[in-house]
């Protein structure tokens, strides 16, 4: 199984490259050096089978002194690496040493050497020691220059590090996209023959995980669209009650839910890619009408007025029908119309009446409902998509290394909309229509995701994400 | 303990229930869990995905659950009863009421007719209304206004009536799986509320028939029909020939003919009895109970079996979009990647007590320099430089640490140690690369030559191109923490930041 320690000086990103690498957020990175004291290991692991390990190390505190140790105890070249496993064996536990002993040991154990240091600073003297060092173990090894603030020393590092590792990448552990990691990894798999394999048996897989990760968020962003497009707060008020009084803080009430659907939404979406300690802060949402707030009347439980009119009406021409029927036809159906139009218009004007009685002076037959919502702007579940699309490419394009609050701008509809060929968007018409319209839910949220993931996979493929 | 005996009713309440639960989990570990199924399950499942889900379902299910669905299924079961029973009853009391003969006056068919034919060929003509799909009639104002209307006369509706015996807890499980809470359930609710209204039609029409030939072989009933409208009696059999179109060439007994239908005739003041063979009036039972059967019973038989079609497809619809399926499916079917560590080292971070001052302090006086940095000794300007920020005077300069030998480290050391106590030392060293052990290492042993208590300044020093430059505060910061953590009273951090900044 393929191992990488990945070591250099103290403070130059080799957690960020962990993080990043392992998509892993909780990984300590701090502003201080010597932030990682042990080593601590990320095995990438595929239905519980290890594919490879990667190896967070502590920096190097005392390169010098431990090459000069090696250096008392070489005899011959090809001793070197035996040299260097007798200083382990031979420091370790005694306190003295305590970074070196624990960044060499993964390596000669056997673990490929990932030789991390920082693009924005300058190249020193002092770092040759260490690369002597695990130029001495032996093992296949690997530069890579990160680029932390600049790229100013990228080609005087680039320089340097030729003279000691075969293969120089620059690796920027902020900024990468997921493809670049994919191809770094490959690239490790290139310092050894039998690893070869393996790290592109675990790249498969992690091109397939990210697939289930698309998949998995337009799912979760259609869900929540659905849910945030059907909202809606009803509440029965007494019919002598001043509608007005309720209002505000049932439309506060409506909006803190909606809020609180989106804000769930982008927690899922933010925890299927691994980004569980993210903080991020977005511009509210805001509802495109007006006048979401509407007053009905209900009579004799639950009706409303159009329809205790049809019962009436349905009612009264029954009676009717009796007695065209009893008269053999006789009436030409006339009692039946007659019947319908009493009873439907009768009850249109006792409608009133009926909603003040109260079965027995307790049972109310009848009052106003107070609706607020749901949102029917037909641009709604448009202007909901684009926020998600866009807070989801920020998160599945943030490499694991950023620790900064994800801060979303607000989204022009536009934008995105245009961006979308002609086929996609006449899908997403017709798709947004029925969600405006409250029809065919069910089928409308498999083919929005559906339409969803092709849609997020496209814009990766564009690299259009982070712009 | 395999989902396979439960019926599909069960099927959906448990994947509801255990959807919901799963909603507690998060995503690494239902994925965790669900994937161990699948491939405990191997690949054969695949292809028949309802086959996969509901075995995922079986696996996950709890004794707790067993026992609600069991429970779901008996209140299910006794709404469908109740509901047939009742069908019964007021099929056979029905009957009992139109043929209530008292052996003077004669069954009227105008009423059984009406009854019988017209009222039940209304009723289930007004059902077919409420069946028909809203997406295709909601054109039409008022429609769907009217299709509520007729729902709300369903007698399905009377399982409220019939849940009220039921627990509350089952209740409002039923009530949510019914689609009062959840809209996927809105096509099952509409269509197991028909299923029951047409199996109460079933009901009634059956028990109305059998309650008619109990009667008929029972009783002697006279027919006879009876208006104060003067029908011809050739209407009559126009609406009989009419209504006994169906079996006439097959049953031409049970078509009434222009005798029977006018010798049925009778007037209030009449005695019948007396112009008429009583056998003969009683030849209109199998033409009544025809009727029943072909327009009673056979439209509420085909729209039960419609219903329980639909009923069926809703189920079938309802599982294959379920919400939640899809995801379950994924976690099923796809590999646990896993990339993190197990454990994380806790970010070990002093607190900064003092944050570093940016500005150069005048130090004074004689100093003994060892630069550190490797950039500074060879080039007389820059020396001339820090001595000015600094308000020093170079008494001898050092060099040590980076590339040499660990000896001339140790030389440099004891060099000091021999040198005037009262002359502070000053160590220049490069701002933005992290302070190292070595370093460390260095301090501690110049203290063990020097004097307890002789001055050593750290001289953080930021160079770019052989110029001097303000070192960054985070890097000043990560030089005080270095000084915190040597413990040694006697060792300050001075920056050397240029006058001119450039």
């Amino acid at each position: 199984m393929p191992r990488f320690a990945v070591v250099g000086h103290p403070n130059r990103g080799k957690s960020s490259i962990v993080a990043t690498l392992s998509q892993d957020d909780s990984v300590a990175i701090a502003k201080f050096s010597g932030t990682t004291r042990h080593r601590l290991s990320f095995p990438m692991k595929v239905d519980g089978r290890v594919m490879y390990e990667l190896i967070d190390t502590p920096g190097f505190q005392r390169a010098r002194k431990a090459l000069a140790w090696m250096q008392d105890e070489v005899e011959k070249v090809h001793d070197r690496p035996e040299v260097v496993k007798r200083f382990v064996e031979h420091w370790q536990g005694s306190g003295k040493f305590v970074d070196e002993c624990e960044l060499l040991q993964p390596i000669i154990d056997g673990a490929g050497i990932i030789y991390v240091v920082d693009g924005s600073r300058p190249y020193g003297e002092e770092y040759e020691a260490e690369m002597e060092i695990l130029r001495w173990t032996g093992q296949p090894s690997m530069a890579l220059i990160n680029p932390i603030d600049n790229t100013e020393y990228v080609e005087e590092w680039r320089a340097a590090l030729n003279q000691y590792f075969k293969i120089t990448r620059v690796f920027n552990a902020m900024t990468v996209d997921f493809y670049k990691r994919t191809e770094i990894l490959n690239a490790f798999g290139q310092l050894q023959e039998a690893w070869r394999r393996p790290l592109e048996q675990a790249v498969n897989s992690l091109e397939e995980m990210r697939k289930q990760q698309h998949q998995q968020a337009a799912q979760a962003i259609v869900k929540m669209v659905v849910e945030m497009t059907a909202f809606a707060l009803e509440k029965k008020i007494p019919t002598d009650a001043d509608a007005g009084e309720y209002q505000p803080a049932m439309e506060t009430q409506f909006f803190n839910k909606l809020r609180k659907l989106e804000n769930r939404g982008r927690k899922n979406v933010q925890e299927i890619y691994q980004h569980s300690h993210l903080e991020s802060r977005e511009d509210v949402i805001e509802l495109l009408d007006s006048d979401l707030f509407k007053l009905k009347d209900w009579y004799l439980w639950g009706l409303d007025k159009k329809q205790l009119a049809a019962v009436s009406a349905a009612a009264g021409a029954t009676a009717g029908l009796v007695v065209d029927a009893a008269v053999g036809g006789a009436s030409l159906m006339l009692g039946a119309v007659t019947g319908g139009i009493l009873g439907g218009v009768g009850s249109w004007f006792m409608a009133d009446t009926i909603a003040r009685q109260k079965i027995s002076g307790i049972l109310p037959l009848g009052g106003k409902i107070l609706a607020f919502g749901p949102v029917s702007n037909r641009n709604f579940p448009y202007v909901l998509l684009g926020r998600a699309i866009y807070h989801q490419q920020m998160i599945a394009g943030r490499p694991h290394a950023q620790r900064d609050q994800l801060k979303l701008k607000s989204v022009n509809q536009s934008d995105w909309l245009e961006r979308l060929g002609r086929e996609q968007r006449k899908q997403l018409d017709k798709l947004c229509k029925n969600l405006s319209n409250q029809e065919k839910l069910e089928q409308v949220q498999g083919e929005l995701s559906d339409w969803l993931f092709q849609a997020v996979t496209a814009i990766e493929g564009t690299g259009a994400n982070t712009s | 303990m395999s989902a396979e005996p439960f019926t599909r009713l069960q099927n959906l309440f448990l994947l509801q229930r255990q959807i919901s639960r799963d909603s507690e989990l998060t995503y690494a570990e239902l994925h965790q869990r669900d994937r161990n199924i699948g491939v405990a399950a191997g690949d054969n499942q695949k292809t028949d995905t309802d086959r996969q889900l509901l075995h995922w379902l079986s696996s996950l299910l709890t004794a707790e659950d067993i026992k609600q669905a069991m429970e779901i299924q008996s209140g299910h079961r006794l709404i469908t009863v109740g509901i047939s029973l009742l069908g019964l009853l007021l099929g056979w009391l029905a009957i009992i009421g139109l043929f209530q003969y008292d052996g003077q006056g004669r069954v009227n068919l105008v009423y059984l007719l009406i009854v019988l034919v017209g009222l039940q060929l209304s009723l289930s003509l007004l059902t077919l209304i409420a069946m028909l799909p809203q997406s295709k009639t909601g054109w039409i104002p008022g429609f769907s206004s009217f299709q509520q209307l007729l729902r709300w006369f369903s007698p399905g509706r009377l399982q409220k009536l019939f849940a009220r015996f039921m627990p509350v807890s089952e209740r409002q499980d039923i009530a949510e799986l019914l689609g009062r809470h959840h809209k996927v359930f809105a096509d099952i609710g509409k269509w197991q509320i028909f299923s029951w209204s047409q199996l109460f039609g079933v009901a009634f029409n059956t028990a109305a028939l059998v309650s008619i030939f109990i009667l008929i072989a029972t009783r002697d009933v006279a027919f006879g029909w009876s208006s104060t409208l003067a029908i011809d009696p050739l209407a009559i059999l126009g609406l009989t020939d009419m209504l006994s179109w169906p079996w006439h060439t097959w049953l031409p007994t049970a078509v009434p003919d222009f005798q029977l239908v006018e010798a049925s005739h009778y007037f209030r003041l009449q005695n019948s009895a007396a112009t008429v063979e009583p056998e003969t009036l009683g030849h209109w039972w199998p033409f009544v109970m025809l009727c029943l059967g072909f327009y009673g019973l056979l439209p509420r038989l085909l729209l039960l079996l419609f219903s329980r079609f639909q009923l069926s497809s809703a189920y079938t619809r309802t599982l294959h979009y379920f919400p939640g399926r899809r995801e379950v499916l994924a976690r099923l079917n796809s590999a646990v990647v896993e990339t993190r560590a197990k454990q994380h080292d806790d970010a070990n971070e002093d607190v900064v007590t003092e944050p570093a001052k940016s500005e150069s302090q005048l130090m004074g006086g004689a100093l003994n320099l060892v630069d550190w940095t490797g950039l500074v000794l060879d080039k007389t300007t820059l020396i001339d430089e820090i001595q000015l920020v600094g308000q020093f005077s170079l008494a001898k300069a050092f060099s040590a640490g980076l590339k040499h030998k660990l000896e001339e480290d140790e030389k440099v050391i004891r060099q000091l140690g021999r040198m005037d106590k009262n002359v502070p030392i000053g160590i220049l060293v490069k701002s933005w690369e992290p302070p190292l052990g070595e370093l460390a290492d260095f301090i501690d042993d110049l203290r063990q030559a020097v004097a307890g208590q002789q001055i050593i300044y750290l001289l953080p020093v930021a160079i770019k191109a052989g110029q001097l430059l303000s070192p960054t505060q985070a890097d000043l910061d990560e030089w005080q923490r270095f000084v915190q953590r040597l413990v040694d009273p006697w060792v300050t951090l001075i920056p050397i930041v240029p006058r001119v900044q450039v």
